[in-house]
Formats: C-alpha cells, structure tokens, sequence
C-alpha cells in the first residue's frame, strides 16, 4: 500500500538522519564543535524532547563521579538526572495550533498563565470549526524543553466556565464581522488577528507607561474558555475580553 | 594469544585511571586476541555496573516516555558482546570493529578511562535501542569473530544507500527542517508509529488520544512530511 510505503522511508529517514549520530552527541558534549554545528545542535534539541532526553543522560553519566575504593554501585545514583539547562525542564516553550505555532510568554500579572502570543480568539474558532467538520485535522500540542509534549485534537475541548461557544450560523457571521473588525494586521506583527481599537488603547497606554505618565493598571483576569483533559495534564484556554488574546494553563493531574 | 593463566583481575581504581595500568591494558589486549579469561575477567566487572547503567535508562528515559524499558539481563548481554566485538551502530552506517581497539589505540589529550569509556559506548547502545537498531544476533557475531579472531583486521565501514558524507549531511539538514515545521502530535505519531514501532492502538494509549486520532495524525504526518521533503530535498536523495 503507498501510504505504508512512504511511511516505511520516512521511518528510514527519522532513524538515520533526523535524530542526532553519537559523533554530533560527542561533538557537542564536549564542546569541540564549530558555533554552526553547535547552533544547528541546540535548535535540534529544542525541538527534540528524545534527543534532550538522551543528552541529559549522557551528560549526567558522564559527570557522575567515577568509582573509587568505597565499591563500584555505590557511586550510582540511578535517579538523580541533572537538566541540560537550570529550569528549562518545567519551561513550556510553544504551542501548536495545526501547522502553527506560537512562543509561549510567562505573565508577571498572573503567573499560573502563559500568555499564546500572536493568537486570537477569532483565529482558535475558526480552526475548531474547521476541526468539527474534519476530525483530527487540527491536533493541538504544548512543547517543553526535554520532555513529551503534551498532545492533543482541539475537538477533546470542551467549553468551560460561562463560556458560550457560538453555533455554527453564529459563528459563521461572528467570523465575518470579525474578519472585518481584525482585518488590520500590523506587518511588524506578522500573521493574526488584531484589533485596530485595542491595539490603539494599548499602544497609548504603553507611551503613558513609558514616559513616566501614567500608572499600569492591573488588567482584569482572562477567562476561562475551553478545557481538555490530555494524558496526565489539564489543558485550559482563557481569553482576554478586551484584546482577544488566548493565554494558557497547564497543570498536571495527580490521578488517584 | 595470552596465556589462559593469566590474572586479570582489576581493582574499581584500575577502571578509572587515565592513562591506564598495564594490566587494563593486558586485559583489553587479550579480550581482543580473544582470551576466555579476559572475557570472563572483563564480564565479571562491567557486567553488575552495565546493568545499573540500564536501570537508570528504563527510569529516567524509557519508562518516562511511556515504552518499554531494556531487559537488564538479556541488553546486558548484547552491549557486552558489541562492546566486546564491534558493529556499534553509528548514524547510517555500521562499524564492525570493536570500540575497545580504539581505546587501546588512542593516545591523545581526550583519552578516557577505560570504565568512562565503557559507559560512554554503553550508552550509546541503549540509545540505539530505542530506534528499534536491532544488535546483531549473538551467533552472527561469534561467526564473524571466528572467521577473523583478532577483529582488528576488519574495520570496514559500510554504507548504507550508497550515500556519501555531503548528502548526508544535506539529508539530515532537511529532515531536521521539516521536523521542525510540524506539529509536536504528528512528530510523536511519527515516531512511536515510525521509529519506535509501536501499534496504533499502543500509541493511543501511550499519547492519551482516541485511536481514530491517530489513524487521522499518522496520515497527516506521513503526507506532510513527504511533502516537505520533496520541498526541500534534492529529488536524488530522496527514496519516493
């Protein structure tokens, strides 16, 4: 069958060439690359949660002490697994909405949440139309640095808190009317959804902090959207009301 | 060959100093001429300390992403005899000769112990498994050595798909490119289903999504990545 075909030679492919050989691994740890194969590297793992992974390992193996007179397993600390990077292992970096993603910030308002830059509510609805008339077609996924991401299909959320997802017709006009409400899109902010009116607010709020003038408010608290419930997490969607920016909650579940 | 009477007994010091005793040395010359004694002499010290090394893979690698962990006695075994006679996997293409040779052979700045050296290759190997790399069946191995006991004459490399170092390097620089562009649920899918071998159904259970998803995500995958590929990659490289 062609499609177990080109699956059977992409497999191929990750095996051999994708993930890192042993030489880059050797390479790398101990620093004797050229900066382009060590940035190649780097960006490699951020992507890679296996990779980290196994780096992580390597690295930590390789700095345990070695054994001295006192026996040779005693030296072995068979949990104790070091970061690559100080913090980086509870970091999520990205979220993923079909083909795009989005870098995750830390807010300094409300710290349990990351702010999805660059993603709007109208953007979220549409794809969840998109992915209720052709199932599984927008998977949602977090990315972490060294760890699984947490994956997901937009379709397992479920509307949360007063949230009232729009029907089908509802959403169809609220699609339009947003298209033309967020039609302008700044080009330094690339592709989304932006609203002329809040953008403006924002932007003369920012000028008013920047110049000493005035006194940031504490902006309300996003609200609760959408929930799902993933493999050992608990994936929630909130959305600013006033400048339609999506942000994130990851918590994991402690299952009895 | 060494004699068979030969005490190759080490001490946990032995393993660990660089550059090493002459007995480590005797012992990896002799292990490599083929001596039982060195064999049983080297088993006897990496054996306990390569299976600690396994059970900290299953308990922060394996069992962490959700597969299942090396069988401490049987992987124990087949690193030893690769350590011992070579066909480490390395990227695409096999070596045939033993890691050790190399040790005993190198004498540079970056020379390791001979238990860091160890456990360097060690680690590797588990690696491996992961990408489902078989290690050669034990008879295959001990065929080859007693057709060239001394394993050192043979060093071939062989590559695989006739591919020379450049479109290697291109190929893993598009792959890594496409991989970077797709969505973490369609990589994972890819490499449960893919690499790692998994069923459907064991990858479902494995992700926490329906069957039916990933049915959905292994199709996606599969096109965009090929499509990405015939983007990005020079059509000769290329199996489609």
């Amino acid at each position: 069958m062609k499609m177990n075909k080109d699956l059977e030679n992409i497999a191929k492919i990750l095996r051999d060439h994708l993930h890192l050989t042993a030489q880059e691994v050797e390479g790398f740890l101990a620093g004797s690359l050229d900066s382009e194969s060590t940035r190649v590297i780097e960006e490699h793992l951020h992507r890679c949660h296996l990779c980290a992974k196994e780096v992580e390992i390597i690295r930590e193996m390789d700095s345990e002490p070695e054994p001295g007179s006192g026996g040779l397993l005693r030296m072995l600390d068979f949990r104790k697994v070091l970061p690559l990077e100080k913090g980086a292992r509870k970091q999520y970096t990205r979220f993923w909405l079909g083909d795009a993603d989005y870098p995750l910030t830390m807010m300094k308002e409300y710290p349990d949440l990351l702010e999805v830059e660059g993603l709007y509510l109208p953007k979220l609805l549409e794809l969840r139309r998109e992915e209720r008339n052709d199932p599984g077609s927008v998977p949602i996924a977090v990315e972490a640095y060294g760890r699984q991401p947490i994956v997901a299909s937009l379709s397992s959320f479920e509307a949360a808190g007063d949230f009232q997802e729009p029907s089908e017709d509802e959403q169809w006009r609220g699609a339009k009317v947003a298209d033309e409400r967020f039609r302008f899109v700044p080009p330094v902010l690339g592709v989304g959804y932006f609203s002329p009116s809040s953008d403006v607010l924002r932007m003369a709020e920012r000028l008013k902090v920047l110049s000493g003038k005035g006194k940031r408010k504490k902006r309300p608290k996003p609200k609760l959207i959408l929930r799902c419930r993933a493999k050992d997490h608990d994936v929630e969607l909130f959305h600013d009301e006033l400048s339609h920016e999506i942000f994130l909650k990851v918590g994991r579940r402690k299952e009895a | 060959m060494t004699s068979p009477t030969t005490d190759f007994h080490l001490s946990s010091r032995d393993l660990t100093v660089v550059p090493p005793p002459d007995r480590v040395v005797r012992l990896v010359e002799a292990l490599l001429d083929g001596d039982k004694g060195a064999e049983a002499a080297f088993y006897e010290v990496f054996h306990p300390l390569l299976k600690a090394w396994i059970v900290k893979w299953n308990a922060v690698y394996f069992r962490s992403l959700g597969l299942k962990g090396c069988d401490a006695e049987d992987d124990c075994h087949n690193v030893l005899i690769r350590l011992i006679y070579g066909d480490r996997y390395s990227g695409d293409f096999t070596v045939h000769e033993s890691p050790l040779r190399q040790w005993l052979d190198y004498n540079g700045p970056t020379r390791k112990s001979l238990y860091r050296f160890v456990q360097w290759n060690a680690n590797f190997y588990l690696r491996d498994l992961r990408r489902r790399i078989g290690f050669p069946g034990q008879a295959e191995v001990l065929s080859r050595r007693e057709g060239n006991p001394s394993g050192a004459a043979e060093t071939a490399i062989e590559k695989e798909g006739g591919l020379t170092e450049e479109e290697r390097f291109q190929l893993r620089r598009c792959s890594r490119k496409c991989w970077r562009k797709m969505n973490p649920s369609h990589r994972e899918v890819l490499e449960s289903v893919g690499v790692m071998g998994l069923s459907q159904s064991e990858t479902a259970r494995r992700l926490g999504v329906s069957e039916a998803t990933i049915s959905r995500w292994l199709r996606d995958a599969t096109k965009k990545f090929r499509e990405c590929l015939e983007e990005n990659c020079p059509e000769e490289l290329l199996p489609f």
